[in-house]
């Protein structure tokens, strides 16, 4: 290219010269996604739209004044505002990583400097960037109600953060889940979100309600507040866990990602039980906490595909034993998950007996029999699917899809078993029983107040899980050691 | 001495029981062009993308001028521009805005980057076409995007594969000059086809892949001398009474061997390079009532000699290959 460089003269060209319309300081990904977005009909559509409705709604209000004006401003800017930032834009997340692996195009990115955490990233970035402009075009409405009277700015305010926060994380799990090849599991997000959000924000801005969510808002009560921060925090984890789980679908196999993801949910859970522990009311949240975390790992490590190269063992080689024994939690992959996976048991049994007042069953265990069948219940419903899909899917490596119908075929066979038990009660028990191994069926063991049976049930079958798992998973654990002893040789060579 | 633009050793590759690559070693000097050929499904697009740091090997090595491709893939990739056979364009982005966005994922900033934009611009005659987005070129403009985005970082290794697939003659023209151009510059070329006419007149060495093995590694003129039919001269030859005539004559002449028919006649194999033994075959053919109307000879056609190599190799071909160190399987 030297010749290239002389023949060139030193002027840019002016045609050249517009590509200074973004600093350098943005992510390059952030850059052409905002490029792209904003020239996008959907998104100019929403933001026209979301103008002229709210420019009808002042002038309506201006025209027709009366007590309520200030009000039902309130009430349409949040609404149609709700209906943008709640739906619309995270619905655009779902072809956000789609299109690039449909285009193949993600892996020409992959050699650049870009990482594929700042691919993923990037794109979340900038249809939040998106709804945050749709935001600041909503705040001169705001502005000109407050002259209406009677608004409460704070509790306002409040909502208006708490609709984009939650566009910002719900946008997250869509560009998340945008990562998987499935077109099942991203038809399935707007088939749950449209109905949903049509539903609820109508119910909870329109009328009476949005009179309570000015109260709830003004966070008069410490409780609220608490609760809030939970919501908050759980909220911003959902949307960070769903991004990293995408970030680990298209990363490349050299990059560890399950690491920081694992490590990052633990410390998330930490943090929650110490402020349920900080807050009164935390027993029974406390075990409730573990297991909604055992559900999160489990949905992500059991997803997993266990393969694995030298250079991703080689930062735990390098510390010796304990980063081997690490790594045993922390390697990409199903088969280190399931050991993940077993701690956490171990631990929501721990601590579920430490805080949970005595009770009669068993006298040992602090945890009473409807809360053991469900600790029991909920991790064999996390592991029956991996097994499941260990025996007879092995060579999928999008399990993610797979796993989720298994668990959507698995509650409407509960669904179906609950129907006949309630047809027939005489009859429940043996049905009960027959069909106890359809992972969901435990619960139903509680609604019948089978509880003991139950268990001893649930038990046998966890534990044969566990173990069929365990066998599966040894094969993966040797050819881990095999990397570790190649990566320990490369290690050496370096050193030499 | 300097270590080779690429060196592949004993390079696996397995997708479930497919083995796509099987034992494959080769080494591109630098500065060179070299032609990578085979069918579709022989192996070269998974050995490409294993160079280029997009796949892995299941064993084996492969270096980029001297960097381990496994364990140094961001060495690698700075020293390799990657062209694969398609690649989809964005939607509302324009030709400039595309390369300047991989220009700011290769981490050029400021003036730098414009100039590296212009620079790849100017070379790939994308210029005119800045605003057009890029969803909306032709195959032609298309590829020679693509090009200029695998140049944007100035790479001493261009791996191409099947660059010329689906263009039109002048498209084909057009990136060959290009191609030529890179080279004249000191740039490895490293680019595939399943043409090999395409390849063979601008190759300095040429590597033949069938079912995951390297079958044959040399220039066009040692492909043609390879197999059964060196020593041997190709002629066409054409008669009034077309190629069945011709072919009817052959199978008296022991000495003569009946290729293909073509309009008109056919072209036949002489067991000799002598002239004199081709003076003496025209002389017979005429005698014996044939009325030839053209007779020359031909240079031993790449195609001709490659599905001979082929046929050759193929006892070779079912030997076992050294079995690969260990392993890390899809599951």
């Amino acid at each position: 290219m030297s010749e290239i460089k002389e023949s060139t003269a030193p002027q840019i060209n002016p045609i050249v010269s517009k590509l200074a319309d973004f600093s350098d300081r943005i992510s390059p990904m952030i850059v052409k996604e905002l490029r792209q977005g904003l020239r996008t009909r959907t998104f100019t559509g929403i933001f026209l739209i979301l103008q002229v409705v709210l420019g009808l709604a002042m002038l309506g209000a201006i025209i027709t004044e009366s007590s309520d004006t200030g009000r039902m401003i309130s009430m349409v800017v949040f609404f149609f505002f709700s209906i943008a930032a709640l739906i619309l834009q995270p619905l655009r997340g779902t072809s956000a990583v789609a299109t690039e692996l449909k285009e193949d195009t993600l892996e020409i990115m992959s050699l650049t400097r870009l990482s594929t955490v700042r691919i993923v990233y990037g794109k979340w970035a900038s249809i939040v960037s998106q709804t945050a402009l749709l935001l600041a075009a909503t705040v001169p409405y705001l502005v000109m109600r407050y002259f209406f009277g009677g608004m409460q700015l704070f509790a306002e305010l409040a909502i208006l953060f708490t609709i984009f926060f939650v566009s910002v994380c719900l946008t997250a799990v869509t560009v998340g889940l945008s990562c998987s090849r499935s077109v099942l599991l991203r038809a399935l997000v707007p088939l749950l979100l449209i109905p949903f959000g049509l539903l609820t924000i109508p119910t909870v801005i329109i009328g009476r309600e949005f009179g309570l969510m000015n109260e709830i808002f003004s966070f008069r009560d410490p409780d609220v507040l608490i609760g809030f921060l939970v919501f908050m925090i759980l909220s911003a984890f959902t949307g960070y866990f769903f991004l990293d789980m995408g970030v680990g679908r298209i990363a490349a196999l050299a990059e560890n990602h399950a690491f920081r993801k694992r490590l990052v949910t633990l410390v998330v859970m930490l943090i929650v039980l110490l402020v349920l522990f900080w807050n009164p009311p935390a027993q029974i949240a406390a075990v409730v906490v573990l297991l909604a975390f055992s559900c999160v790992i489990g949905l992500d490590v059991c997803t997993e595909v266990a393969v694995c190269v030298p250079s991703v063992v080689k930062p735990f080689v390098k510390r010796g034993t304990p980063g081997r024994l690490l790594g045993r939690f922390f390697y990409p992959g199903w088969h280190s998950g399931l050991l993940l996976l077993l701690v956490m048991a171990g631990l929501t049994i721990l601590i579920g007996n430490l805080t949970f007042s005595k009770s009669s069953f068993g006298g040992a265990t602090g945890l009473n029999e409807e809360v053991w069948l469900v600790v029991l219940g909920v991790f064999y419903s996390i592991l029956t699917p991996l097994l499941l899909i260990r025996i007879f899917i092995v060579r999928i490596k999008d399990i993610f899809p797979s796993y989720l119908l298994i668990l959507i075929l698995s509650g409407m066979l509960t669904a179906l078993v609950a129907a006949f038990s309630e047809m027939s009660r005489s009859a429940s028990e043996g049905l009960l029983l027959i069909t106890s191994w359809i992972p969901g069926v435990w619960l139903l063991f509680i609604e019948q107040s089978m509880e003991e049976e139950g268990i001893v049930i649930t038990s046998l079958l966890l534990l044969g899980v566990i173990f069929w798992l365990m066998k599966l998973a040894t094969s993966e654990f040797k050819r881990t050691a095999e990397l570790e002893e190649m990566a320990e040789r490369s290690l050496r060579e370096e050193e030499s | 001495m300097s270590s080779p633009a690429i060196e592949v050793k004993n390079l696996h590759r397995s997708f479930g029981k497919l083995k796509a690559v099987n034992g494959v070693s080769f080494e591109v000097s630098p500065g060179s062009i070299c032609g990578f050929i085979g069918a579709n499904g022989a192996g070269k697009t998974t050995t490409m993308r294993i160079i280029a740091s997009l796949d892995y090997a299941n064993g084996g090595t492969v270096k980029v001028s001297g960097h381990d491709v496994l364990n140094q893939p961001a060495k690698v990739r700075n020293l390799i521009g990657w062209m694969p056979d398609h690649f989809g364009n964005y939607t509302n982005m324009t030709v400039l805005e595309y390369l300047d966005f991989y220009a700011r994922a290769l981490g050029f900033r400021g003036k730098e980057r414009q100039m590296r934009v212009q620079e790849v611009m100017e070379f790939a005659d994308l210029l005119p076409l800045a605003d057009r987005f890029s969803n909306k070129l032709s195959k032609g403009m298309t590829q020679r995007l693509g090009l200029g985005r695998s140049l944007l970082h100035d790479p001493e290794v261009l791996v191409m594969d099947e660059p010329a697939a689906g263009l039109d003659p002048k498209a084909r023209v057009e990136l060959k000059h290009l191609i030529r151009v890179l080279a004249e510059e000191g740039k490895t070329i490293f680019i595939s086809s399943h043409i090999l006419s395409e390849l063979g007149e601008m190759c300095d060495d040429l590597l033949f892949m069938d079912e995951g093995r390297l079958v044959h590694q040399g220039n066009a003129e040692s492909l043609r001398g390879h197999g059964e039919h060196a020593g041997r001269s190709f002629y066409r030859v054409h008669t009034l009474g077309g190629g069945e005539e011709l072919a009817n004559w052959v199978s008296m002449n022991p000495q003569v061997e009946f290729l293909e028919t073509v309009k008109s006649g056919g072209r036949i194999i002489i067991e000799s390079e002598d002239p004199g033994q081709a003076a003496y075959i025209l002389a017979r053919m005429i005698q014996d009532g044939l009325k030839v109307t053209e007779y020359h000879r031909e240079e031993r056609n790449l195609e001709d000699a490659f599905i001979d190599l082929l046929e050759n190799t193929k006892e070779e071909s079912h030997r076992p290959a050294a079995s690969p160190p260990p392993i890390p399987t899809d599951s």
